[in-house]
């Protein structure tokens, strides 16, 4: 007797579906969206970023970056959200094995550094929960339905970093008319992707709000 | 909301509005329904830390709308324009939706295709989409690209492709945990009828009308399809490698009017072996499995893009195989000197592989950059009496 093939196609896709369920595993949360004077903000935190892996490579003194990109979208009915701001805020971190410190650079263009003593300080500095103002209110309509959406990215290691890497242990300077050596980027991205040290990301939406109905926090009179 | 009365701001807005009544009115009625003589005071700055940029670019997941125009021309449809419209985010090379009208002129046929993606999870591994259409498809979209076909067939009445009509749709399921791995997963219904030539038109060509469109085997096809990718979807300028398989099964355990299966696969490689030189290697072999083909789906080689110094279409079958190999050599700026090598069969018979003495070419050529035109002179090494043949390609070659 031959099986339904509709029955293993639906178990086909069930098992392709619940893999997403696991999808926010940095344990990104997005609190409130507030008002402070006349400026909406948003609270975020990232609960679980860390991973023996990840935590280990960091302290053996490979680079890491991590990345929030934060945006504020209006619903849209039957149509596809609006984006109405897009900012990004990109964090690189060292770990410097002789006084044992972090250091992580601020920016894409790495403009400001700042050195946390401890791995407790430097989770609280890249993952604690933190207010970001996003826009004043009155450049939102103010009966018009939004939300704001957090993405976190932490890149524990990128072809351009083991360039790096690669550069500082043979003592050269990159010359770019030089073909490319060592890995293949290729390669290095499969086995990046393979070996757990790939992106590792999670979005996280806030509540839906109205721009008329947004109150203070409480702490704030 | 605050607002500025003040008389210097009404005067100069007056002045501007009996000025430029036209250019002026739009932009500032449209920020203030209540008051004309009034404008918006800007709104206050909002202060974040330091390292927070604003993305000019948007974000990834951002549905953007894209328009879709362009034109084909061929020896079937003749001149067929194509606009239309996507929406596409960042994050997934499929659009989430389009749709896009033709016509074909000179069959005086409209011809449309529209479609979904519907990405599941943040970072999208699976995703569904469907399509339908009603388009004029081809086969040998492998050997030259729509776009090169559309310049040979305007300028030289060469048309390199066979075309036949389809209507229907496709259902595909999509499996990519990473960039440079893909699984998917389909069923395709449609219905398949021959077209013939209806043009002639062309600017030059050395025959007076274009060849014959070839005549398929009209019916109607239900497959499965079930597709491999690894590597980047496209192989990156500075070098890489990219494999792709595929495999169809027509007829049972779906009905329609062909039975078989066959399998395509194709791998490509690029490599810079010195600043000034490159090497390039492609191999695509396909094999019919179990059943019969239908015309339409026979696989041809000679000429263009497979083996450069056998005559077009030379040979055919339900098996075949061809591996190309070029080395660059940058001669001068934006100039590049090749040398390359084609080899390859296509028969009938899956079990007659043994049986086949390979084509085998050889020559050499001039590109323009990396791609956008070439001449090439082949010569047929296993017949000493063959003549060596040019060819012109506007595009890249593989």
């Amino acid at each position: 007797m031959r099986r339904a093939p509709g029955l293993r196609a639906a178990v086909l896709v069930a098992l392709f579906l619940a893999a997403p369920a696991a999808a926010n595993d940095l344990g990104l949360f997005v609190g409130p969206v507030e008002l402070r004077g006349d400026v909406v903000t948003v609270t975020y935190r990232a609960e679980t970023p860390w991973t023996p892996r990840f935590t280990e490579t960091l302290l053996r003194g490979m680079p890491a970056t991590v990345t929030y990109e934060v945006g504020i979208w209006k619903k849209r009915t039957f149509w596809f959200d609006k984006l109405v701001l897009a900012i990004k805020s990109e964090r690189r971190v060292f770990h410097d094995p002789w006084d044992h410190t972090f250091r992580v650079h601020m920016g894409s263009a790495r403009q400001k550094t700042k050195t946390v003593p401890t791995m407790e300080a430097l989770d609280e500095l890249l993952f604690g929960e933190r207010t970001l103002p996003l826009t004043p209110l009155a450049a939102l309509e103010p009966e018009g339905r939004y939300y704001v959406s957090v993405r976190l990215t932490i890149r524990p290691l990128t072809a351009e970093d083991l360039d790096e890497v690669e550069d500082w242990l043979s003592g050269e300077v990159k010359n770019p008319e030089q073909p490319e050596r060592g890995v293949p980027g290729y390669l290095l991205g499969i086995a990046v992707n393979v070996s757990g040290l790939g992106d590792r990301t999670a979005l996280a939406r806030s509540e839906t709000f109205r721009p008329s109905r947004l109150e203070a926090p409480d702490s704030i009179p | 909301m605050r607002r500025a009365r003040s008389p210097g701001v009404l005067l100069a807005a007056a002045w501007a509005l009996a000025a430029v009544p036209v250019l002026a009115a739009v932009p500032v009625l449209a920020a203030q329904p209540d008051s004309s003589l009034t404008r918006e005071v800007p709104t206050p700055v909002v202060v974040r830390p330091a390292d927070w940029e604003t993305l000019s670019t948007g974000l990834p997941e951002e549905a953007r709308f894209r328009p879709i125009y362009g034109l084909r021309y061929n020896r079937v449809d003749g001149p067929a324009p194509t606009v239309g419209a996507a929406f596409q985010t960042g994050r997934s090379p499929a659009p989430v939706l389009f749709a896009q009208g033709m016509y074909a002129y000179s069959r005086k046929r409209p011809l449309y295709e529209a479609g979904f993606t519907v990405p599941f999870g943040d970072r999208p591994q699976f995703s569904l989409g469907g399509v339908v259409y009603r388009r004029t498809a081809t086969e040998d979209d492998w050997i030259v690209t729509p776009g090169e076909n559309t310049l040979f067939a305007l300028v030289a009445r060469t048309d390199y492709q066979d075309d036949y009509e389809a209507q229907g749709g496709r259902v595909t399921a999509t499996w990519s945990p990473g960039s440079d791995f893909e699984l998917r997963g389909g069923v395709r219904i449609e219905t398949q009828r021959s077209l013939s030539t209806r043009t002639r038109i062309s600017l030059t060509g050395r025959h007076p009308v274009f060849r014959p469109n070839p005549a398929i085997q009209d019916g109607d096809e239900q497959a499965l399809t079930l597709g491999v990718r690894i590597g980047p979807a496209e192989v990156p300028f500075r070098g890489g490698l990219h494999g792709e398989a595929q495999y169809e099964r027509s007829g049972d355990p779906l009905q329609g009017d062909f039975e078989y299966g066959r399998a395509r696969g194709a791998l490509r490689y690029k490599a810079s072996l010195a600043p000034t030189r490159d090497f390039r290697a492609r191999l695509v072999a396909g094999s019919t499995l179990t059943g019969t083909l239908p015309a339409q789906k026979l696989w041809y080689l000679g000429g263009i893009g497979t083996l450069r110094g056998h005559d077009f279409k030379s040979s055919a079958g339900d098996q075949f195989f061809v591996a190309n190999a070029e080395l660059y050599q940058r001669a001068r700026k934006n100039l590049y000197v090749f040398s390359f090598l084609d080899c390859g069969a296509a028969w009938f018979g899956r079990d007659n592989l043994s049986r086949q003495q390979p084509g085998l070419d050889a020559g050499f050529g001039v590109r323009i950059s990396q791609g956008p035109a070439a001449v090439t002179i082949a010569k047929n090494l296993r017949d000493g009496d063959s003549k060596p043949r040019v060819g012109v390609r506007l595009g890249d070659t593989f």
